[in-house]
This record gives C-alpha cells, structure tokens and sequence, in this order.
C-alpha cells in the first residue's frame, strides 16, 4: 500500500505486535507506507498507563504512554513488506530525542496520532511524531526505528 | 587545503554541532580527526543524523553505508565528499 489509505484493524493487528492493553493505536485513518501514518487512540480509565489521582491530582495517562502510542504509529508509518511469509518488519525503538509534552491526557481524550517519516540510513529512520487532542498538541517527539532493510525497499 | 575548503570544512563542523547538539567549539574538531568509534566518539544514531544534515544543507544524499563509510571517514574526506557530489545551498 503506497497510497493514503485507512486501515483496519486486522492490518494494525497483523502489523503491530502489541496487544492489549499495550496497543496504543484504536484506529488508523490514514497511512502511506513507509511515509507516514495518523492513527487515533481514546484514552480510557482502564488503560495501563493512567497515574491514578494521590490527594488533589486527578487521574492522567502518564507520558510514557504518550512516547508508546507515537512508536506503534511511527512503527505503522516505517513497516515494510512482510517478506515471503510473517508479520511485516516493524523493527525497534533505538532512541527518543526532544520529548515535549504540553500537558498530559486525561480519560475520555481522543489521541489524534502523527507519523512522518524524516528519513533513513543504515537501517535507522528517523520519524516525527507528535499527539493532539481536540486540534492541540499536548505532545511531540522524535523517535529514531531500527528498522531491518532490504533491496527494493521503499 | 585551499580558503574555499577551509570554509566548506567549518560549515559542514558547524553542522556537526547543531544536529548532534555537542557541546563543543568547531576549533575542536580537527580536520583529519575519524568522526566515529575513537576519533569523535559519533555512532551510527548520529550518523543518520548527519545524512539527514547533509542532505538538507548540501543537497548530498549518502544512499547507502558503503558510501557513508568513506564519506565520514574524517572532515577531509566529507569536504571532498560534498565539492563532489553537492550543491553548497548553505
């Protein structure tokens, strides 16, 4: 698929190898292979991730999660084709660079997710990720893949 | 090595510190100096980084690590790299 096209939830499954409750990615709306991916996620009281409420705090996924759901969609965006058989290469996280975050998702947000892949060497590709809510962006980051090449990839 | 190469080499030593973020004076830098492993300590992260640099501040793409090998060998060598394939936009 080199088009922007949506992608259902068999695809996110047969790609991704997390599963609940470490899936981070409800929904992909658009996806360019090897380009760029914009996934949504809803965050929910019942995710790992949420930092339940001490004295006045109220309950927040906590960051990490955030860094989590921009990996599985820079992971969607930079995926190549499976090879003969198996599950597509998605590779590894190598390395996070300037995380921000603006403040931090709470239960009932809906994650818009971007994806765009900056460019690659050596088997590194360098994808910017940042998360929105309601058209603000409460997160960014730079996430470098290690993502195993082969001729005639894309 | 001529006043334009002098030039180009402190353009490309300049690059190196702003996209890898060192905390170091392009002085520092010697001319003949390996940028990975023992020389400059850079790995193979930055060494994307730096293709990326390249590739938007000369218009040089490194296509592959054979061709990165030799291109990062030392300063020298990314300056003769960059009279040869690029178009100094910066």
């Amino acid at each position: 698929m080199s088009a922007a096209a949506a992608t259902g939830l068999d695809e996110i499954l047969a790609i991704l190898p997390h599963r609940s409750p470490f899936l981070m990615v409800d929904r992909v709306i658009e996806r360019r292979q090897g380009h760029s991916c914009l996934a949504l996620k809803r965050v929910t009281f019942g995710d790992p991730g949420i930092r339940t409420g001490d004295g006045d705090r109220l309950p927040e996924l906590s960051p990490f999660f955030l860094v989590e759901a921009m990996s599985q969609t820079a992971a969607l965006a930079a995926a190549q084709p499976p090879p003969e058989t198996g599950r597509p290469r998605v590779g590894f996280l190598a390395a996070i660079k300037d995380f921000h975050t603006e403040r931090q998702a709470v239960p009932g947000d809906t994650l818009e997710i971007r994806a765009e892949v900056v460019g690659h060497f050596g088997g590194l590709v360098k994808v910017m990720g940042t998360v929105e809510v309601d058209g603000e962006r409460i997160g960014k980051a730079e996430l470098i893949l290690s993502v195993p090449r082969e001729v005639g990839d894309v | 090595m001529s006043e334009d190469d002098k030039a180009l080499a402190l353009k490309i030593k300049k690059l190196i510190i702003g996209r890898l973020k060192l905390e170091i004076e392009p002085e520092e830098i010697e001319d003949d100096q390996p940028l990975f492993g023992e020389g400059l300590g850079l790995d193979s992260i930055d060494a994307l980084e730096l293709v990326l640099g390249l590739e938007q501040e000369f218009a040089v793409k490194i296509e592959d690590e054979e061709v990165g090998v030799k291109a990062f060998a030392s300063i020298d060598a990314l300056v003769t790299f960059v009279k040869e394939k690029g178009l100094q936009t910066a």
